[in-house]
């Protein structure tokens, strides 16, 4: 009875809204745990946007009241001390699995033909979630944002007059703290927003890539048509279950490790580090100055937006892509050796 | 200024509250004729030193902790309810090695690589 109501509601809703569209087969492979990934990193992308929203009710985005503001809202507000917890811990959970992504869709070959257009816009969503990392670090305004922020300006020198809207000088009456917190709030998330409908429908439009460890189609780069299918709704409804587990173990690490407020800024001092994520960069800032964050990371961004143009065959299985699997594990662990020497590298002053 | 000054006198006198608070307003008058901050200016008038970031489980923390648990045993059973029903490797079986009609009697019936 209750199943039969429940379809009658989704005829009604589907003959106005046409969610139906929505259960086009997609290969039965899509449904494990790896290529689950993007999903999963959509879903801490939500829990972002609803805890993000609870955040700007309370947060004083100027630099006055900015650090005060953070430490009102988590010591005097009922349960906003978890909620900035599990946007902090979100955001990290966010990094981790578009990275987990990004090198899934790497060991598989999935950026291949004809996929190297979402492959370019997934680099791009990558970039903006390190922004969004760096942005989030900067709005708490404690000596480590505003030597983020430091970063930031210095970096944006480096551009020239490219650089001019990372500048102070941009807009000289309003403190760059609002620029940042317009551009954490509004233009990161929107941005990826938009290239998250695009990566989605070209998604659909190319459909699922194959399993490189199962036969595939004759023009190699679609599943057989032999390979069972499942709905697309049975694949949301299990990202849908990750998604709670991940909302579940963000939520524990909320309570259990909530993120602490720095003290607030003093112009002039150079003494923080920076969060893990960025790390590798922090080593390379201490080895070859500024420039070292400069290259280093469009280094690595630009093998990645080279990378389907360059690595043409058709070949997905990894055993049969000695060289490009080589590279990569060459960049994963300068990556992780980088990260791995910050704390034994000493703090060299930049600003 | 006068404000401290009384603050002195104040505290000379071992009113320490009222000392308190004749500090406190002159502080604010201070800091009230100050210029906003612009550009990559600090705004800081006072350093206040960093906050814990320890775990604090009360009872509010309790109930998060609970629910957070409950939240993510759900996700796991759903998630591992919903799960495909081949994977990867029977998926490699039975495309490699098409399946004969008894074997998918089998699988019909709850064998290996299928739920009923």
């Amino acid at each position: 009875m209750a199943t039969s109501r429940t379809r009658r509601a989704v005829d009604v809703i589907d003959e106005r809204l046409g969610i139906k569209a929505l259960e086009y087969p997609v290969p039965e492979h899509a449904n494990n745990l790896a290529w689950s990934l993007g999903g999963i990193t959509a879903s801490a992308f939500g829990i972002l946007v609803v805890t993000g929203v609870l955040l700007v009710q309370f947060y004083s985005p100027v630099p006055e009241s900015a650090n005060q503001s953070v430490r009102e809202m988590t010591n005097d507000i009922w349960g906003m001390r978890f909620v900035r917890a599990l946007h902090f811990w979100a955001a990290q959970a966010m990094y981790v699995t578009v990275a987990l992504h990004l090198i899934r869709v790497f060991v598989t070959g999935s950026y291949k033909r004809p996929r190297e257009g979402n492959w370019l816009i997934g680099v791009a969503m990558f970039g903006l979630v390190l922004v969004g990392l760096f942005t989030g670090t900067v709005l708490k305004w404690d000596q480590e944002g505003f030597e983020a922020l430091g970063h930031n300006v210095e970096i944006g020198d480096l551009f020239g007059g490219a650089g001019i809207w990372f500048s102070p000088d941009f807009a000289d009456r309003v403190p760059l703290l609002v620029r940042l917190y317009a551009a954490h709030v509004v233009l990161i998330p929107g941005i990826l927003v938009v290239l998250m409908t695009l990566h989605g429908l070209l998604v659909k439009r190319h459909r699922i890539s194959p399993h490189p460890s199962l036969p595939m189609s004759a023009s190699g780069d679609q599943a057989p048509p032999e390979e069972p299918t499942e709905p697309f709704t049975h694949h949301l409804r299990r990202l849908g279950a990750f998604g709670l587990a991940l909302l579940g173990a963000v939520g524990i690490l909320s309570v259990l490790a909530p993120p602490a407020v720095g003290p607030a800024p003093v112009a002039g001092l150079e003494i923080t580090k920076p969060p893990w994520n960025f790390w590798w960069m922090f080593t390379l800032e201490n080895w070859f100055g500024l420039t070292g964050i400069l290259y280093g990371s469009g280094v690595l961004f630009l093998l990645l937006i080279a990378l389907p143009f360059v690595d043409r065959s058709p070949r997905r299985y990894w055993r049969d892509r000695p060289v490009a699997m080589a590279l990569g594990l060459l960049v994963l662990l300068a990556l992780a050796l980088l990260t791995a020497v910050m704390p034994f590298t000493t703090a060299e002053t930049h600003l | 200024v006068s404000g401290v000054e009384d603050a002195m006198a104040a505290l000379e006198d071992g009113d320490v509250g009222t000392a308190r608070g004749l500090l406190q307003g002159s502080i604010e008058e201070a800091v009230g004729d100050l210029p906003p901050a612009t550009g990559e200016e600090t705004g800081t008038t006072v350093v206040v030193p960093e906050t814990s970031g320890g775990a604090r489980v009360d009872g509010q923390g309790l109930g998060f902790l609970i629910a957070s648990v409950a939240v993510l045993l759900l996700g796991l059973w759903l998630a591992l309810r919903l799960r495909p029903r081949d994977t990867v490797r029977d998926l490699r079986r039975s495309l490699t090695h098409p399946a004969t009609d008894e074997d998918t009697a089998v699988r019909g019936a709850g064998g290996p690589g299928g739920r009923p």
